[in-house]
């Protein structure tokens, strides 16, 4: 039973009884509260619904170039026939479909899979996928094609067994591939038809389906291989109907630099291109974090975190979908009180099952202490002992989030639309910059905010009238019920932006009275100046109209944008906890270690921090000794000195107990012996044969 | 002569002050900074995805984004240890910092409680200081253990001593009061430089640079040339070494216990989010070993699931597959590679209603694990459904095994657990220099293959032991050359021909007694893999007997 130090051995397998887990199980339980079983079916309802929106996303994403690039594959061979008298010299040309993808390898995964499906299902079911990893060579690939083609599933319900036998006895080459379609298809598709074609009735014939092959990274495989492999295909076009699909991570360009002239010319290649996974994310932000569907939200910071984690480290949506998972698991596990965060629906349901205790827990939430206090005494000392009042005020004050929400997203939208072209950015430009911001604002301290409306008050015309209009379609017609004055507001701001020119004219007797150049002191000068200033502060209706409308918008963003930090019993539907996801998610271990060993006090609490003088205690655990003191060292490390060195570490306190072992030289040697091998297996040093006895530094990081 | 007539082409003077010279005098740090800046912060930024020109909407606002993005600090942790203090480049090191550092440990206090009871110190340690006496080139510790000494027999004194390292100190670091305890400045004294505060704050940028070449430059070595053979006590091998260290009492360890239980407190959770799909990784400092399979005795027993140690010094892939395969699976077949075996996992977990099976790796930066192959397989594997993984890494640059689908495909929780435990069982295949090496297995295994060998032979093998030990001192010793052997064999009437010779070295190179290695000529040379010391004592044993 025992896994430890073996020596014939490094693998052992252990079988049990049951199948599966429950993870129900396993669902953390608090002692305190026993809100586990709701939280947990909260959770399992939400992520599923969430999950099966991200599934339809992905799929209605990439839908449009999918469909285009079937129709592709679908008609370029629409003439092929396998008689060979009428090949025509168009069937030189392979057809090629170069999908660019951009970069991002790990979301490309399901991408393609998808499509070879939807290739499977609507255009061919003989499709093959080929990755440069099993393409090392041209049999390699030629075999990875026909077991792939042979052996699918789909053609041979009736006769399983007979494509099995023949693939291991026929030679891997594109000429059985050849002789198998044409068995295949000329002998299921009799005669007549063939005759149809010969009519020149091209709609009836039953297309033959094409042989589609994927190739899933075309920059990683080897151009030799590829140069081969597009060389006997081209040869065998008459028989085979082939079509290639390219996946490209850079641009087309990448083809030709693979591939001499000799080869691309039997290439006919179309384009299609994949949308970025920055367009991908802006729709998963946009269609799930930002809608009110979902009432599970992220908090300012883990939101900015996760972004960040997307734009600078991966570029990959489905880590930032893991992100979103793994914040949303861990708000219903370490929040007790997290079962409110479930649909408006459900909620009354869900505040009638409380009990004291769990109200006394709501009640300890800062944000509803903050909330009592604003209230009247009365009020207070109800909402503080009162269970009934309190589940009502719950009841009231979490439906508000939700009412909150519904009409927060349609005026971010319009913010958005407002600051998203002014010079700069100052709010950034994508709406999930400026989402994030006022996520976590304070509107009356936010710089970025005031600069972006003096900017405002800026805009000529023409650029303010569209932006108005941009708010007004960007409001759209399924507001909330409050919301329902603004677009008729916005519109009659328009209507007296273009109505403005008839009653400029009346102000235009504005007197040019140049300012007589006399002769003065340059005080004076400076003074009179400044007068002029003043009288030119003189509006004109433009500019009037302008700053009002600026003004409304002020006002609007005001009551509406407020951060969710800001309303009561926001910890309950937004999770902010950054520090954990962060830890989760993108860990350092090597901060870790290094930390450990440098300051092993922030682990081991007991401890005190002793770096004040410089000094290495003799109470740290032995490997952080010797880590310390071969910080010291340059490249090399004397290991009889550092030996030394420790001992002289370890016996500077222990004169009190001299008489403790008989050998204490032994037991420290042995103790340093194992500290330096644990460094070395942490990977901060290794033996060298440079100088005899020496170890060899490893890192160069300072303490 | 011409100094009234003023002239066109003479050269006019004016009086330049100071003040504007200053001005045009750039500082060179200044300006090799800003031009690192300038050039330096773009290319940093991830690339976008901007080679979609024609879309070029799209390129613009990727542009954008570089331009603007400077990544919130929400990504750098809290902990001291991130980015500058792991990375930075330091001077080169005197030789005498290390023991210079050690000695800091003896604060004044503890010197002068030592200083009392210096007179009752271990006979051990005393002699061996004597001893170190009367050596000229001593180190650090010897110093201050001479100095205890000469303490002991002055002990009264010890204030006026003090004072007076206290006015040396200040004479000699000037610029750096009160940094260190005031007593090492005497300790370190012919090496005052050595003395230097660490981390003199933070190297600039250049300098920075071109320190780490120095450091990698000079090719002289700046340690000492002590050797452990200095040490009076003979190395210690692996058994002795594992005896004194089972008698090391544990310390400080109600707070390691302390952390130990918090992170058992998680395993619920760890469970749980298992379920969901992520897998675990186990880093921080110290053995996870035990946690690991606390977890496993106390939430897996009942489920099916496999154990991996990674630093297994002869772990393949394949194991694990097989294991999987054979032993849980109880599958019967063959496979064309791994990546069959990986799909065949797959169908057969499907097929049998497994539905969750659990994969722990001790180490999966182990050793044997480090293959990119390996690596793909494991990620391949945690694709499947129900198929759980939960792993540990020790060694700093784990990280680097991953690219980013890799990472994808494990879809990692990272969990930091130090427990500051000793690594007992992940070392103990590795190769300590201080360990005296595999003596006692190679004598045991040559002495039982020693006990089947005809006299012949034997005589053959104590020839060539012989031969190389008599040359032990030779560095480029390669080995003694089949001719030379074969004559020498003759004269001893130990075989007849050069076959005979053949047949019986196929019964050494069998059993790994003896290496063959041809010379630059050609000729080929004959050695036994086996150090000196325990190819003497195996000569003295054999000839005992």
């Amino acid at each position: 039973m025992e896994t430890g130090s073996s020596v014939s051995k490094g693998v052992f397998a252990y079988k049990g009884k049951k199948k599966s887990v429950n993870p129900e199980k396993y669902f953390p339980k608090s002692e305190t509260v026993n809100t586990w079983k709701r939280r947990l079916e909260t959770y399992q309802s939400l992520w599923e619904s969430v999950d099966t929106e991200i599934q339809i996303l992905q799929s209605d994403l990439n839908t449009k170039i999918f469909d285009d690039l079937l129709k592709f594959t679908k008609t370029c061979h629409s003439r092929f026939t396998l008689s060979s008298q009428t090949g025509d010299s168009r069937t030189k040309e392979i057809p090629t479909a170069a999908l660019v993808t951009g970069v991002n390898t790990p979301d490309h995964g399901v991408m393609f899979a998808t499509l070879v499906t939807l290739l499977q299902e609507r255009v061919s079911p003989l499709v093959a996928i080929l990755q440069s990893k099993d393409c090392n060579n041209v049999k390699n690939t030629l075999s990875k094609l026909l077991g792939q083609i042979l052996k699918n599933p789909q053609l041979f319900e009736d006769d399983e067994d007979s494509p099995e036998v023949n693939q291991k006895n026929l030679p891997i080459s594109l000429a059985t591939l050849a002789d198998w379609y044409d068995d295949k298809y000329t002998l299921n598709h009799s005669s007549p038809k063939k005759r149809k074609s010969e009519e020149g009735d091209l709609v009836d014939i039953q297309i033959l389906p094409p042989v589609i092959m994927v190739f899933e990274d075309l920059e990683s495989f080897q151009p030799r291989v590829l140069q081969e492999f597009i060389t006997i295909c081209s040869n065998y076009l008459s028989q085979l109907p082939i079509v290639f699909v390219f996946g490209i991570a850079t641009s087309v360009s990448a083809v030709h630099r693979l591939l001499p002239n000799a080869v691309s010319s039997t290439l006919c290649m179309e384009k299609f291109q994949a949308p970025p996974s920055t367009e991908y994310l802006t729709l998963l932000i946009n269609q799930i974090l930002m809608t009110k569907h979902c009432p599970f939200k992220l908090g300012s910071r883990v939101f900015k975190l996760l972004l960040d984690i997307f734009l600078y480290h991966d570029f990959s949506v489905l880590n930032f979908i893991k992100g979103l998972q793994f914040s949303m698991m861990d708000h219903f596990l370490s929040n007790p009180m997290s079962q409110l965060c479930c649909p408006l629906e459900e909620l009354p349901n869900q505040t009638k099952r409380m009990n004291s205790d769990e109200l006394e827990l709501i009640r300890q939430l800062p944000s509803f202490m903050r909330y009592v206090e604003s209230c009247s005494l009365e009020r207070q000392a109800e909402l503080l002992t009162d269970d009934a009042e309190t589940k009502i005020e719950v009841l009231k004050l979490v439906t508000e989030i939700h009412t909150y929400r519904e009409e927060f997203y349609p005026i971010l939208r319009c913010l958005h639309t407002l600051v998203s072209k002014l010079p700069k950015q100052p709010l950034g430009k994508q709406l999930r910059e400026v989402y994030a911001t006022v996520l976590g604002w304070n509107m009356e301290e936010n710089e970025d905010y005031q600069i972006s409306l003096d900017l405002l008050k800026f805009m000529s015309k023409d650029e303010l009238i569209g932006l108005l209009r941009g708010c007004g379609s960007c409001l759209g017609n399924d507001l909330p019920s409050s919301l329902k004055d603004i677009p008729v507001s916005i519109n009659s701001l328009l209507d007296r932006f273009d109505t403005l020119h008839e009653q400029v004219e009346e102000d235009e007797e504005e007197t040019t009275d140049s300012p007589v150049i006399q002769k003065t002191d340059l005080h004076s000068l400076k003074k009179r100046l400044q007068e002029l200033e003043k009288k030119k502060k003189k509006l004109s209706p433009y500019e009037k109209l302008r700053t009002e409308c600026v003004d409304y918008f002020d006002s609007l963003f005001r009551k509406y944008l407020v951060s969710p930090k800001a309303l009561p019993l926001h910890e309950l539907l937004y999770y902010d906890s950054a520090s954990t996801v962060r830890s989760h998610l993108t860990a350092s271990p090597r901060a870790a270690v290094q930390l450990a060993l440098g300051s092993s006090h922030t682990y081991l609490r007991n401890q005190t921090e002793s770096d004040n003088s410089g000094t290495i205690s003799p109470d740290i655990p032995d490997v952080c000794i010797v880590y310390k003191l071969h910080m010291e060292c340059s490249q090399l490390i004397n290991l009889y000195d550092w030996l030394q060195a420790f001992i002289t570490v370890k016996t500077s306190n222990d004169e009190e107990n001299d008489d403790q072992v008989k050998n204490p030289d032994q037991v420290l040697q042995a103790r340093f012996i194992r500290a330096v091998s644990e460094l070395q297996f942490l990977g901060f040093v290794k033996p060298t044969k440079r100088k005899t006895d020496h170890v060899a530094r490893l890192t160069w990081g300072g303490c | 002569m011409a100094t009234g007539r003023p002239r066109r082409k003479c050269v006019s003077v004016s009086f330049v002050a100071d003040d504007d010279v200053v001005q045009h005098i750039v500082r060179v740090g200044d300006k090799k900074r800003k031009g690192r800046k300038s050039t330096g912060s773009t290319p940093s930024q991830p690339k976008y995805c901007t080679d979609v020109t024609d879309n070029g909407d799209i390129a613009e606002e990727s542009e954008e984004e570089v331009v603007r993005g400077v990544p919130s600090l929400l990504l750098e942790g809290e902990e001291s240890t991130a980015g500058s203090g792991m990375f930075q480049f330091r001077t080169p090191k005197k030789s005498g910092q290390m023991a210079a550092k050690a000695s800091e440990a003896r604060t004044p206090k503890s010197i002068l409680k030592a200083t009392v009871s210096q007179g009752s110190l271990t006979p051990s340690s005393t002699s061996r200081s004597s001893k170190l006496q009367r050596k000229p080139e001593t180190t650090t510790p010897y110093k201050l253990r001479k100095r205890n000494i000469t303490d002991d027999d002055i002990d009264s004194d010890s204030s006026v001593s003090s004072s007076d390292d206290d006015s040396e100190d200040d004479a000699e670091t000037n610029d750096t009061p009160a940094k260190r305890p005031p007593l090492n400045v005497k300790s370190i004294g012919n090496t005052p430089k050595s003395g230097r505060p660490r981390g003199r704050v933070e190297e600039e940028m250049p300098s920075m640079v071109e320190s780490y070449f120095d450091i990698h430059s000079s090719s002289a070595v700046l340690t000492s040339d002590r050797t452990l053979a200095r040490l009076g006590s003979a190395k210690m091998d692996r058994e002795g070494l594992n005896r004194v260290l089972q008698q090391v009492p544990t310390d400080d360890n109600c707070e390691s216990e302390k952390m130990y239980q918090e992170h058992r407190e998680n395993f619920n959770t760890w469970m749980f989010q298992l379920c969901q799909g992520f897998n675990m990784l186990l880093y921080g400092l110290g053995s996870k070993r035990t946690l690991l399979e606390d977890f496993r005795k106390t939430h897996l027993l009942e489920l099916s699931h496999l154990v991996v140690n990674g630093y297994f010094p002869s772990l393949t892939i394949k194991h694990i597959l097989n294991a999987i395969t054979y032993e849980i699976l109880d599958y019967n077949g063959s496979f064309k590679g791994p990546l069959d075996q990986v799909r065949c996992i797959r169908t057969e977990m499907e097929q049998q209603g497994l539905q969750d099976f659990f994969l722990i790796v001790h180490n999966i930066d182990g050793t044997m694990l480090r293959g990119e192959k390996a690596q793909n397989i494991l990620s391949l594997l945690s694709q499947i459904p129900g198929f759980h993984i939960l792993a540990s890494i020790d060694h700093i640059n784990a990280p680097l095994l991953w690219d980013q689908s890799k990472c994808c495909r494990y879809n990692w929780l990272w969990y930091d657990v130090t427990t500051f435990m000793p690594y007992t069982d992940e070392t103990s295949y590795e190769n300590s220099l201080l360990v005296q090496q595999s003596g006692a297995l190679a004598l045991s295994s040559m002495t039982h293959v020693m006990k089947s060998l005809t006299s012949n032979a034997k005589s053959i093998f104590f020839l060539l032991a012989k031969h190389q030990l008599s040359h032990k001192d030779n560095s480029t010793y390669l080995g003694l050359s089949i001719q030379e052997l074969y004559q020498q064999c003759r004269e001893a009437f130990l075989v007849n021909s050069d076959l005979t010779l053949q047949a019986q070295l196929i019964e050494f190179r069998d059993h790994k007694l003896i290496k063959s290695k041809k010379s630059f000529d050609g000729i080929e040379h004959l050695m036994i893999p086996i150090d000196s010391v325990t190819l003497t004592e195996f000569i003295d044993q054999q000839e005992e007997t």
